[in-house]
C-alpha cells in the first residue's frame, strides 16, 4: 500500500462516546428528573392540600423515603447521571472554543474533579442521613 | 434609470493596520433581472478597476462568486437587486462582503483551500473525485447530495465552523456522505473514524443554517444527520464485537 | 444555542441545589430551616423558571434526537415550533397548579 503524503486524521472514538453517552443520559435524565419532580414536590403538595402533612415538605416524609431501597437507587442514579450530564454538557461547550491541548486536559481533569468530589460528598450526605 | 448603492466591504490595501473599511458604490440598475455580480461589474468597469471578486460562468454552475449579501451566504450571480427610483442619498442600499472563516484575498475574494484541506483528511476520498451527478436527483436527496460545487456557502454560514476551527465543516461532510454511499468495506471504515468525533458529524448542532444558504438545493444537515446514525451503527457494532471477543 | 444557554444554567442550578440539600440534610432543624425559607413566594416564582428551563431544555433535546434519528428532517421548521409550544404550554400549566403557593 502506497503511503498517503498528506496526514489523515482519526477522530478519537472516547469524543463519540461521550457524544452518544450524553444523548443517553438525557433520555433517562428526563425520565428521573420527572419523577424526581413528583415524589419531592407534587406528591408532597397534594398531601398537604389533602391535609395530610401540616408543611408542604417534611423532614420525617424525605428521612422515611430515604430508608427505602427504590429511593435510594433512584437519588444515586439521579445524582450520577445528572453529573455526568451537566458536567459532559459543560465540558462540550468549553472545548468548543478550542482550547490548547494541554488547556482541553485541564479543562477536563478539573471537571472530572468537580464532578467526582460533588458525588462524593452528596454521597456522604446520603449515608449520614440513612444511618 | 434605477439606481442601488452597494456598501462593500474592502480588504487587502495595507495602510495603517491593514483594517478592513466600508466603500460606497452607486451603480445603475438597466433591468429587472439584474443581479449583484452584475452590479459587482458595473462598479469595476466604471468606479474602480481595482475592485476584487470572482467569477466565471454567471449562471450559479461554478461556486465562485460566493459573498454575503446583508449579511446571508449567497452567490452574486443568483441574487437580483431591487432597486427603486430615487437615486442619491435615497436610493437603497445593500450590504457586501466577503464569505466568513475562509482567509480573505482581497476584498471579496476568499481563498478556499480550508474546503479541499478538510476533505483532504478524510482518508480515500479525493478532492478530484468529483461527486458526478446521476441526473436522478430530482427526488432523491441523496443524490442532490453530489450535485455539491464547493462554493463554500454552507461553511461561512455554519455556527460550528465560526467557533470552531478544526470542524470539517458541512461541504467535506457532505463529500464524506457521497463517498460512503459510493463505497463500503474498510475504506468506509475510515471514513467513519474520521468523522466520528466533535471535529466531524457528531459536533453538527442541528441548526440548518448550511441548508438554508445551499444554492444546488443539497441538504448537508441531512447528509450529517446520516452520518451521525452511521458513526453509532458503526461504534455500536465495534463494541458488541470486542465485547463478545473478549466474554466469549 | 438556546440549548447551551439553558444546560449551563442548569448545571449551575445543579450545584446550588445539591449545596443546599447537602447542608439542609443535617437533621430536622436545618432541614426545616431551609424549607421555611425556599417556601417563600420568591422561590415558587424561581421554581416555576426553574420548570420552564428544564421542559425547554428536555423537549428541544427530544427534538435534536429525532432530527438526529432521521425524523422530520424535511419538517424542521414546524419541529421547532411544536417544540416551542409544547414547553410553553406545559410551563403555563405548571405556573397554573403553582398559583395557589405563590399567593398564600
Amino acid at each position: 500500500m502506497a503511503e498517503l503524503s498528506y496526514r489523515k486524521y482519526e477522530a478519537p472514538s472516547g469524543e463519540f462516546w461521550l457524544w452518544f453517552l450524553q444523548r443517553v443520559t438525557g433520555l433517562l435524565l428526563i425520565a428521573l428528573v420527572l419523577l424526581h419532580g413528583w415524589f419531592n414536590h407534587f406528591a408532597q403538595i397534594d398531601a398537604f392540600e389533602a391535609g395530610l402533612q401540616d408543611e408542604p415538605v417534611v423532614f420525617s416524609v424525605v428521612a422515611d423515603r430515604l430508608t427505602r431501597v427504590g429511593f435510594i437507587a433512584l437519588d444515586l442514579a439521579l445524582l450520577t447521571l445528572v453529573l455526568f450530564h451537566g458536567l459532559n454538557g459543560v465540558r462540550t461547550v468549553l472545548l468548543e472554543w478550542r482550547p490548547a491541548a494541554r488547556r482541553r486536559r485541564a479543562v477536563t481533569r478539573s471537571l472530572i474533579g468537580i464532578g467526582v468530589a460533588a458525588w462524593v460528598v452528596t454521597f456522604i450526605a446520603l449515608v449520614v442521613l440513612i444511618l | 434609470m434605477k439606481q442601488i448603492t452597494l456598501q462593500i466591504l474592502r480588504t487587502g490595501y495595507g495602510g495603517e493596520d491593514d483594517r478592513s473599511r466600508w466603500e460606497r458604490f452607486d451603480v445603475p440598475v438597466p433591468t429587472g433581472r439584474s443581479t449583484v455580480l452584475d452590479a459587482l461589474i458595473w462598479a469595476r468597469r466604471h468606479t474602480d478597476p481595482t475592485l476584487a471578486f470572482r467569477n466565471a460562468c454567471r449562471v450559479g454552475m461554478c461556486g465562485t462568486c460566493g459573498v454575503r449579501v446583508d449579511g446571508r451566504e449567497t452567490l452574486a450571480c443568483r441574487t437580483y437587486l431591487q432597486p427603486s427610483e430615487t437615486s442619491g442619498s435615497d436610493a437603497p442600499e445593500i450590504r457586501i462582503e466577503p464569505l466568513r472563516i475562509l482567509p480573505i484575498v482581497q476584498d471579496l475574494i476568499t481563498d478556499r483551500a480550508p474546503l479541499h484541506a478538510a476533505i483532504d483528511r478524510l482518508p480515500g476520498v479525493s478532492r478530484d473525485d468529483e461527486p458526478a451527478s446521476t441526473g436522478t436527483q430530482a427526488t432523491d436527496p441523496d443524490a442532490a447530495a453530489r450535485d455539491c460545487i464547493l462554493c463554500g456557502l454552507c461553511v461561512s454560514a455554519c455556527s460550528v465552523a465560526g467557533l470552531n476551527p478544526g470542524f470539517l465543516g458541512p461541504a467535506a461532510l457532505v463529500r464524506a456522505s457521497v463517498a460512503l454511499d459510493a463505497r463500503g468495506g474498510p475504506e468506509a471504515a475510515g471514513v467513519l473514524d474520521a468523522v466520528g468525533g466533535s471535529d466531524g458529524a457528531t459536533g453538527c448542532h442541528t441548526l440548518f443554517e448550511c441548508t438554508a444558504v445551499c444554492p444546488r438545493g443539497v441538504a448537508p444537515t441531512v447528509a450529517i444527520q446520516r452520518l451521525k446514525r452511521r458513526v453509532v451503527k458503526r461504534q455500536l457494532g465495534r463494541l458488541l464485537r470486542t465485547s463478545s471477543r473478549t466474554g466469549g | 444555542m438556546l440549548q447551551r444557554v439553558s444546560g449551563l444554567l442548569l448545571a449551575g442550578y445543579l450545584f446550588f441545589h445539591l449545596g443546599v440539600i447537602n447542608l439542609s440534610l443535617a437533621g430536622a432543624e436545618t432541614f426545616d430551616t431551609v424549607t421555611k425559607w425556599v417556601q417563600h413566594p420568591v422561590f415558587t416564582v424561581l421554581d416555576n423558571l426553574l420548570i420552564a428551563l428544564v421542559l425547554y431544555h428536555a423537549i428541544n433535546g427530544v427534538r435534536v434526537m429525532l432530527l438526529e434519528t432521521g425524523f422530520g428532517l424535511r419538517r424542521q421548521a414546524s419541529m421547532f415550533w411544536i417544540s416551542i409550544a409544547a414547553t410553553a404550554g406545559i410551563a403555563a400549566y405548571m405556573l397554573y397548579l403553582n398559583i395557589p403557593l405563590i399567593f398564600r
